[in-house]
């Protein structure tokens, strides 16, 4: 049975109250952290494994160790609770159900990197989030964990919570400190990397949630505990959050590289009753499908990307014989239409196009030749972009049509989907109005 | 693009003070901007240009910065919306439990197509992106809730309770 | 200085350079659209994509820094399908308005697509519209047209200090512009003409009035203002059609403001004089002279002359009439500094003196017997004075004198010299029709005291003339020695030999970026190079 971290305290109620933190020994981390240099937690986080939660899996140590030392610009923390990614829902569930393990950790990490001012970008429609935040902010100032000379330190920090405003791009780390400034959430051009200019042009962290709330833990329990928890150079547990055609779909903590075979038919309980598994996206929209012969592979940043896909945000969706993937391909390309922020000529342009293609292909109107022109179409698109938005929507429809070829090609030739209309969960109640 | 309407805005004494409190937060005044704009339309239920231009002379901003701002983002309306929002989520995990009926539900019983408001000005039907709940599909904001794991059956709950609550408000 | 190789070549490039700004300084050409020399870089068109090794993904040129030993490739098979699918993009929307557009002939995308794109478009949808939205007098914007370069934005943001125009929306639908239908208010706005890569931004005062290839340009200087902007004037044998900025980094960069572009209508208008009045006024003039003592004779300039016009019509006054009453009108000061100019450019760019030449009217009339203006006005109504010949002046206007009209109605003789009509030519005897500044070849010295090359444009018509011509001609006739200047170059000449501020200047070294007033030795080159207008296919200009 996996040692849960992150969704341990989940369902204890009132769990996102400082007084049920406390007494479940939060808030020692933060005492330990404060008595250790900020070099010292670098090197500890470094040592755990931890990876950047949001999708990129980036170390969150080396992150942390890009900052400057000496600077004359304020440094910041931005935490990333933009959770937009579809298929993705595990930032919300810290957010709501243990807000304090996620300020903890990000004022330790405050600490580590000189920051004396925090946000915490949320998004705009995250409401009750955004309401436990600001009540849990509220009671970690109230005790002294927030403002001045933090329990008596020395260490300043204040941490508001940001709100965003609905707009996907904003979870791309240099977005996000657009949309912070109070600016369109366009990407800026990397380098210079925040690290070395970010918010208000100071250097500046940006860490997704379930990162920076594994850091309490990682200082409680030390480096090699967490390592130990995963798997090599992926240390830790992840929140996998499984959607889709599963028995049981929902949260579930297991150990960083866990099977994603496992995961589907062990943890969700298999696909639901009478189907049969046809294609899963392993971390999230922007993540190459995988076919059910892929499927026994490890769910970490590494083992995925052997396998030419991604972990991401660990957002797993599954889908069975019921759909058609065609459709799926022009929904997420719809999607990332509507997200693109239009700043640079590939995506804004190359984007909308590839959706065009896919509805008019999957409503039964496609030309031959619609899928080379989509496949070349991606080419032009992956790594010419300021974002990796462009990659996001490139990808995954480039995986999709490799993998599903015929099923797309089907719709050109004869002119619809040989899956038929899409069957209603409610069938009893479609006649009716 | 919107010819110049002609009101003006005054924010109520309880959003002046939460304004005041928010930008005395950052560093640099515009970075409120946001979470102004929020409160703001939090005030007047959608966001006339006439507010748009109070926000921006309060902030000391450009309006074109203001008006390039607003039109970024999805959740800012810049027409009037019915006196209840239902937005539902079609992306993928939504899709694949069904979101596109009860999208479809929805239009035939309100009479209206996503993106409209019915008649009598009660109710705006949208389609959304991800909400972050795939593990609850389908998913639906009531008026900026979240109502999970939807059927028609709690759809047709939410709509008469929307009714019931505007006719003890004695609007209808 | 770390060395970079780019396509094979070894280049010394300097610290803090991008790659697009070190090819370029080495005349190695990379396509870019929303790069501009002069403003913030963006890096979104993604047209200078390159290829650098030991780099996985392409980079845009004009957002990496150059690093010693860097090897960069601008025309791998990569790069080139890139730039292709980067013009297929910026196709897939664009209207074929080609033989519609202003743009056509100078617009950097039909340029690429020439140079490197592919002529058939793969995009079968209908093509998005935009609403029209009038932005005022000066400008038409175009939607339709836009690659959201964002160079519009960067320049009335950053340069003209005006931030009038954001990107609105997002995605696909992303459009630029002033967001609510109103006009653009800076006066620098149409610089966006040239700023604008493509027909989206086009000026409204030249559409549909010529194609550019069509057309001469002559390099001269804008008659707006004291800051003496170098400009490239337009024309087609008969009418000059647009002035475009010309590049001086001393005076006025790669910029021209709204009213400078505008002299042309007002140099061209209707209300110009073309005949003398009467027919022969010289000679009348002449014989009027011949009756009045020269010392009571008085003589008005103003900044509307050439530096030649001023020494010719000074020379007149003082060695031929021996008059000591020469005066040039006031002056509007301008406690703004005339420079630095560095960005952004607020009022100060447009002078409050609204003529050329005012720093050599002081000069040349300071150089010898002269009174001030006031004086002058009041000597005019103690009736000390029986003659007044205003050359490119109106002293009711302009000399600041109440009553004036009164006294000026009792002299014997009138003489306006000018080029429009107004309330002096209208009373004055004799009317003398005098050659624009698009029309003479000559020289102005702006408020920083440069004295730059004015080169005409058009031959003048009718009886017009330059002030320096109309002065010999004056002079001859009465008789003066050694009057015969065949050229407003040979009045220079003598100018630089007479007036010490003038020393050492001549007509054919002022060269494109002019030279100071007073400097003795070698003073340092001015940038005058070419403008980041538009990419050249041939070097046919």
């Amino acid at each position: 049975m996996t040692e849960k971290v992150i969704t341990a305290r989940f369902d204890k109620p009132d769990s996102h109250l400082l007084s049920s933190y406390v007494a479940d020994g939060g808030y020692q981390a933060l005492r330990r952290a404060l008595g250790m240099e900020p070099a010292e937690i670098i090197e500890v986080v470094k040592a755990s494994g931890l990876r950047g939660r949001g999708g990129a899996g980036f170390p969150a140590g080396v992150k942390w160790s890009f900052v400057p030392k000496d600077v004359d610009k304020p440094v910041y923390l931005c935490i990333n609770a933009d959770e937009g990614e579809p298929g993705t829902f595990k930032d919300r569930a810290i957010m709501e159900r243990d807000p304090h393990a996620l300020i903890e950790g990000g004022i330790i990490a405050a600490r580590a990197i000189g920051a004396h001012l925090a946000f915490i970008y949320v998004r705009g429609e995250f409401r009750e989030p955004i309401r436990r935040l600001n009540q849990a902010l509220a009671e970690a100032r109230q005790q002294g964990f927030l403002g001045r000379n933090i329990l008596d330190s020395g260490f300043d920090l204040e941490m508001w919570v940001h709100p965003g405003a609905g707009a996907y791009v904003c979870g791309e780390e240099t977005a996000l400190i657009e949309s912070n400034e109070g600016h369109r959430g366009m990407p800026r051009l990397k380098p210079p990397f925040p690290a070395q200019v970010g918010l208000f042009g100071g250097p500046t962290v940006v860490n997704n949630v379930e990162t920076l709330a594994n850091v309490p833990h990682i200082i409680n329990r030390g480096a090699e505990w967490f390592a130990a928890l995963g798997c090599e150079k992926n240390g830790g547990t992840k929140l996998f959050g499984v959607s889709g055609h599963v028995k049981h779909p929902g949260l579930y903590e297991l150990p960083m590289g866990t099977s994603l075979f496992e995961i589907i038919f062990e943890h969700c309980g298999g696909i639901r009753e009478g189907h049969e598994l046809k294609a899963v996206i392993p971390g999230g929209s922007s993540t190459p499908v995988l076919k059910p012969d892929e499927i026994d592979v490890n769910m970490d940043f590494d083992s995925l990307a052997k396998a030419g896909s991604m972990l991401g945000s660990g957002a797993i969706i599954v889908m069975d014989e019921t759909t058609c993937i065609p459709r799926v391909a022009a929904r997420l390309a719809r999607f990332y239409a509507h997200e693109s922020c239009g700043q640079c000529t590939p995506c804004r342009q190359g984007v909308p196009w590839i959706s065009r293609l896919l509805e008019r292909l999957e409503a039964g109107r496609g030309k031959p030749g619609d899928l080379d022109l989509v496949l070349d179409i991606c080419d032009n698109i992956q790594g010419n972009t300021v974002c990796p938005l462009g990659d996001a929507c490139a990808m995954p429809v480039r995986a999709m049509i490799q993998k599903f070829r015929d099923e797309f090609e089907q719709h050109i030739t004869q002119g619809r989907c040989r899956l038929g209309p899409v069957p209603s969960p409610w069938p009893e109640r479609s006649a009716t109005a | 693009m919107n010819a110049i309407e002609k009101e003006s805005f005054s924010p109520s004494p309880e959003t002046s003070t939460q304004i005041e409190q928010l930008v005395a937060r950052y560093p640099v005044r515009e970075a409120a901007l946001i979470p102004v704009l929020h409160l703001v339309q939090e005030q007047l239920g959608w966001l006339p240009v006439a507010a748009l231009d109070w926000v921006a002379d309060y902030l000391q901003l450009p309006r074109t910065r203001v008006y390039g701002v607003t039109s970024f983002y999805s959740m800012f309306r810049r027409k009037p919306a019915g006196r209840h929002r239902l937005e539902i989520c079609t992306n993928v995990s939504c899709s694949l439990l069904g979101a596109e009926h009860l999208r479809d539900y929805l239009s035939r019983k309100l009479g209206i197509r996503p993106g409209e408001t019915t008649a009598d000005g009660r109710i705006t039907l949208n389609e959304v992106e991800c909400l972050g709940s795939c593990g609850t599909a389908p998913v639906m904001l009531v008026d900026d809730e979240y109502h999970e794991q939807l059927t028609p059956q709690k759809v047709d709950e939410i709509l008469a309770r929307l009714e019931s609550a505007d006719k003890e408000q004695g609007r209808d | 200085m770390p060395k970079i190789v780019i396509d094979g070549e070894e280049i010394e490039a300097r610290e803090g350079q991008s790659v697009l700004q070190a090819a370029s300084e080495h005349g190695i050409d990379i396509p870019h659209f929303c790069y501009h020399p002069r403003l913030k870089v963006a890096g979104n068109c993604r047209m200078c994509l390159v290829e650098i090794e030991k780099v996985p993904k392409l980079q845009v040129a004009c957002g990496t820094p150059v690093r010693e030993g860097m090897v960069v490739s601008t025309s791998s098979e990569r790069v080139i399908k890139a730039r292709r699918a980067v013009l297929e993009f910026l196709l897939l929307q664009h209207p074929l308005d080609c033989p519609i557009c202003d743009q056509c002939g100078e617009c950097t995308l039909q340029d690429y697509c020439f140079r490197y794109g592919a002529s058939r478009s793969r995009y079968n949808f209908p093509k998005q519209r935009f609403a029209r939205l009038d932005i005022g007098p000066d400008l038409v914007r175009d939607q339709n047209r836009c690659l959201r370069c964002t160079r519009c934005i960067r320049f009335l943001r950053d340069v003209a200090g005006s931030e009038e125009f954001c990107l609105s929306e997002r995605g696909g639908h992303a459009e630029v512009g002033p967001y609510l239908e109103k006009p653009v208010t800076s006066p620098f706005s149409m610089n966006l003409v040239e700023i604008c890569p493509v027909g989206a931004l086009t000026s409204k005062h030249f559409r549909f009035r010529g194609r550019p290839w069509l057309l001469q340009q002559v390099r001269t200087l804008c008659p707006g203002c004291s800051r003496g902007c170098n400009v490239i004037a337009w024309h087609d044998g008969r009418r000059i059609l647009r002035l475009t900025p010309a590049v001086n980094e001393e005076v006025n960069r790669e910029w021209l403001c709204n009213p400078g572009r505008l002299t042309i209508e007002r140099e061209q208008d209707q209300l110009r004089l073309e005949e003398e009045s009467p027919a022969d006024a010289v000679g009348e003039a002449v014989r009027a002279l011949g009756t009045i003592p020269g010392e009571r004779v008085a003589v008005l300039v103003s900044g509307r002359l050439g530096n030649e016009d001023l020494y010719a019509v000074a020379k007149l006054a003082r060695e031929v009439l021996g008059t000591r009453w020469l005066a040039t009108v006031p002056v509007q000061s301008d406690e703004r500094p005339f420079g630095p100019l560095d960005e952004p450019l607020p009022n100060w760019f447009i002078r409050a003196d609204k003529t050329p030449n005012g720093r050599g009217a002081g000069e040349i009339t300071t150089a010898g017997e002269h009174v001030e203006a006031a004086e002058l006005a009041r000597a005019i109504k103690a009736g000390e004075v029986s003659a007044l010949l205003a050359f490119a002046a109106n002293p009711l206007e302009e000399l600041a004198a109440e009553e004036l009209g009164e006294a000026l109605g009792k002299l014997d003789l009138l003489l306006a010299a000018a080029t429009h009509a107004n309330g002096f030519t209208e009373m004055a005897r004799l009317v003398l029709p005098l050659s624009g500044p698009f029309e003479n070849e000559g020289s102005y010295t702006n408020e920083a005291g440069r004295v730059q090359r004015l080169r005409q444009v058009l031959p003048a018509a009718g009886d017009r003339r330059p002030a320096w011509q109309l002065a010999q001609q004056l002079a001859v006739g009465l008789g003066a020695p050694g009057w015969n200047f065949a050229s407003a170059a040979q009045v220079m000449a003598e100018l630089a030999t007479k007036v010490d501020a003038f020393a050492g200047i001549a007509s054919d070294d002022l060269g494109d970026g002019g030279v100071l007033l007073g400097a003795t030795g070698e003073q340092a080159a001015v940038e005058t190079g070419d403008s980041h207008a538009r990419v050249d296919t041939d070097d046919a200009h």
